[in-house]
């Protein structure tokens, strides 16, 4: 998580803008290239770390993945930095979850003892 | 021997050939088919193989035994066999339940189990898979906190049976195995008998069975039976292994019956009182103790001491495997943020080196009591790494807690005791705020599908947490859903993992802990993998034949879920896609029906279920079902973990 905020801090700094993905085709990679084992279908996370909302931007975000951490990193060879801003379109696309707040079941669950 | 007639056929193997001309066969006269096979009626009946090395179609006697046909009748009557007396045998032992999968080498015993037994202490319930019967057998023996038997077919029987036995054996289990076999030479048959027997049948599985022994006579059946009882009971426990020969079985009982032994249970290891009172001090200095909990708690009295121990001391616990510690106490978890322990208290922690590493680097304390220290073996390595820690007790857990409690109470000073209430004023808040981060991370992927596990196990809590409930399903494959947001305050209300890893575990065991849990009248819950069910789903037959109650709800992710992430990583590491991870470990193309394999076993079945808003009204109709005694399987399609 430390590395990923660290990517995170860098990709505010960069300044070259990506140009938008294909989120569609993202959604194909997504799933062609296993992301969702991890990040689950939805990207809101399971055995990895959440990826909605997602809080880099595509240079930070295709850094991340070139350079992971505790995840398996994925060179150009195996997805191009075009492959890459398609999957984070697609990323960027998914809904993010309801709040805790306004979920019944999660505040009855908290008040009990 | 105690048939006139015996045939040589593979009872597994030659029916789904030959069976569809097994009919006609039959209606042939018996003697002319011995005809015109060359070989006679009562006579040895040798597997004919084929040039390919494939078994020849069966004889005609061979098919008409195998098929129903009526054998010859006996040409003498055995009024008492040895096979009686073993009944008397195990029922001295109150065991309420065996699993079999049937086999001729145990047929003997098994007759007399069900006519002279009465089929009663224990009943007799059938399997579809040896696997199932042992696996059964262990998910029982959490609950129930003793033995349940399995009782299993010679050699190929016992192959079958042999992961789940490993199981167990990892996960210091009783079970309580007795396995048919035709020792002896000059009357063991050509054939089926020879190929199901063995020459040291326990060696097929000593590795990791606790004990294993091959009676010769009746009285070494009994000294036997009754000790391998004892011994699977005396923690650790483990898996016994008794070798039944067939002619012990079913030749009579010759001159008077021998007396049975009575049960001497063998008191668990208690630790050495000097290693306890260094324990102890160690303890009370610490500013920072941790208790780590994995295969602690054997009893509900094991729990109960734990938690007098934590709360005498104010100490975090952080249990694992097993039902150690309630998950709301607020003394459960890791302790705040930031906790640094300067004593770590082990308790039956399977492999001790990684807390160990851990303590060292932080110059912390290791104090390791477990009884698995004293019950080493050679070849199988689940006995995990030496570690050079600062105190290691070769006890019983559980059996030292007392004395280590009377220790502490009796070292404790009052300032001790005060600096203990202000770690425990920290603690609990500590405790509360990780409970509440916990159960608002169910909110990621709340509204998605496929379902999400945090969504799975939030809607089952409120239609079970008024109920005498029971998970009996492992929750690793889960993300511990059920631990962050359920309240497990109950030795029972969780039956922990497969020991060795070994799949094909889940099933079978969650049925096997319904079972002991029927007769007290809980609700038996299971979130079951698919992955785990598709190795033997024939459970799911006993579970509906025996009327054992149990809602299974699938965690159907549609393949072997861990399996496609180390793909995955392999393939990054080797910079290749992930792009093939799919192939050989997805269950996909076609998908999987679960509900219709429920109906098809004769249980309840529906699904599969994808929108977490049709969760509920199907949770609520199996759980109808299961309120009224039978098992029902709810099959939802969820996120990967």
């Amino acid at each position: 998580m430390k590395r990923f905020l660290l990517f995170s801090a860098c990709a505010v700094l960069a300044s070259a803008q990506s140009p938008a993905g294909d989120a569609k085709h993202g959604k194909e990679l997504f799933l062609t290239y296993s992301c969702y084992s991890c990040h689950s279908f939805d990207g809101h996370g399971g055995a990895g770390a959440r990826l909605v909302p997602m809080p880099l931007n595509q240079a930070g975000f295709t850094s991340f993945v070139r350079n992971a951490g505790r995840m398996p990193s994925y060179s150009s060879k195996v997805l191009s930095d075009a492959q890459l801003g398609d999957i984070y379109a697609y990323i960027k696309s998914l809904p993010t979850s309801p709040d805790a707040k306004n979920i019944p079941l999660i505040q009855e669950l908290l008040k009990e003892k | 021997m105690s048939k006139s007639k015996k045939t040589s056929v593979d009872r597994r193997g030659f029916l789904k050939g030959a069976a569809a001309g097994a009919a006609a066969l039959v209606a042939k006269p018996e003697l002319a088919n011995a005809q015109q096979s060359g070989v006679p009626p009562n006579g040895p009946q040798p597997i004919q193989h084929n040039a390919n090395g494939t078994a020849a179609q069966p004889s005609q006697v061979a098919l008409a035994r195998e098929t129903g046909g009526r054998p010859e009748a006996s040409a003498r009557v055995i009024e008492h066999p040895g096979s009686d007396y073993m009944v008397d045998v195990i029922k001295s032992l109150n065991i309420e339940y065996l699993a079999a999968n049937p086999g001729s080498t145990y047929e003997s015993l098994h007759e007399s189990l069900i006519n002279y037994g009465d089929n009663k202490m224990p009943e007799f319930l059938t399997v579809c898979h040896e696997e199932s019967a042992v696996a059964m057998a262990h998910g029982y023996a959490k609950i129930e906190g003793k033995p349940m038997m399995a009782l299993i077919h010679g050699d190929i029987g016992l192959q079958h049976a042999s992961m789940a036995i490993y199981n167990a054996y990892c996960d210091r289990v009783p079970i309580y195995m007795v396995v048919g076999n035709h020792a002896d030479g000059a009357r063991r048959r050509p054939g089926v008998e020879s190929l199901h027997s063995a020459q040291d049948l326990g060696a097929l599985v000593r590795d990791y069975t606790k004990w294993d022994d091959e009676p010769l006579s009746l009285e070494h059946f009994a000294d036997t039976a009754v000790r391998g009882y004892s011994i699977a009971m005396t923690p650790p426990g483990g898996p016994v292994l008794i070798v039944c020969n067939h002619e012990l079985q079913s030749d009579p009982i010759q001159g008077s019956t021998p007396r049975i032994p009575k049960l001497t249970q063998t008191s668990p290891p208690s630790g050495d009182m000097a290693a306890v009172r260094e324990a102890a001090k160690l303890l009370i200095d610490a500013e920072r103790p941790q208790i780590i909990a994995q295969r602690m708690a054997r009893t509900p009295e094991g729990m109960t001491l734990l938690v007098e121990l934590a709360e005498l001391l104010q100490a975090p616990v952080n249990s694992q495997e097993r039902m150690n510690f309630p998950t709301r106490h607020p003394l459960a978890g890791v302790g705040w943020q930031g906790y640094q322990p300067d004593v770590t208290l082990n308790l039956e922690v399977g492999d001790i080196l990684p807390q160990a590493r851990i303590d060292r680097a932080r110059g912390a304390k290791t104090i390791n009591i477990t009884a698995v220290s004293l019950t080493h073996k050679s070849n199988i390595q689940d006995f995990g790494h030496y570690a050079d820690i600062d105190l290691d007790i070769g006890a019983d857990a559980q059996a030292t807690l007392p004395a280590l409690i009377e220790e502490i109470k009796k070292q404790l000073t009052a300032d001790r005791k005060r600096a203990f209430e202000a770690r425990g004023a920290k603690l609990a808040p500590a405790h509360k705020l990780a409970w509440d981060q916990q159960i608002e991370q169910a909110q990621y992927g709340w509204d998605s599908s496929p379902v999400s596990l945090a969504r799975l196990c939030g809607e089952m809590w409120p239609l079970i947490k008024n109920e005498d409930w029971s998970l009996v399903s492992w929750q690793g494959f889960i993300n511990s859903w059920p631990n962050r947001l359920w309240n497990f305050d109950k030795h029972y209300q969780y039956i922990g993992g497969q020991g060795a890893g070994g799949m094909g575990y889940g099933a079978p065991a969650a049925v096997g802990a319904a079972l002991a849990n029927r007769k007290h009248g809980r609700l038996s819950v299971s979130i079951q993998t698919d992955g785990d069910l598709n190795y033997a789903p024939g459970v799911l037959w006993t579970a509906a034949h025996h009327r054992i109650p149990l809602l299974t709800v699938m965690h159907n992710n549609r393949g072997y879920h861990q399996e496609v992430m180390f793909v995955e990583e392999q393939a990054t590491l080797h910079n290749r896609g992930a792009d093939r991870a799919h192939i050989g470990t997805k269950l996909w193309d076609p998908n999987i029906d679960y509900a219709k394999m429920a109906q098809a076993y004769g249980m309840h079945g529906e699904g599969p279920i994808t929108d977490p808003n049709d969760l509920v009204p199907a949770l609520k109709r199996g759980l109808e079902i299961v309120k009224k005694g039978e098992p029902a399987m709810i099959d939802v399609v969820t996120q990967p973990r």
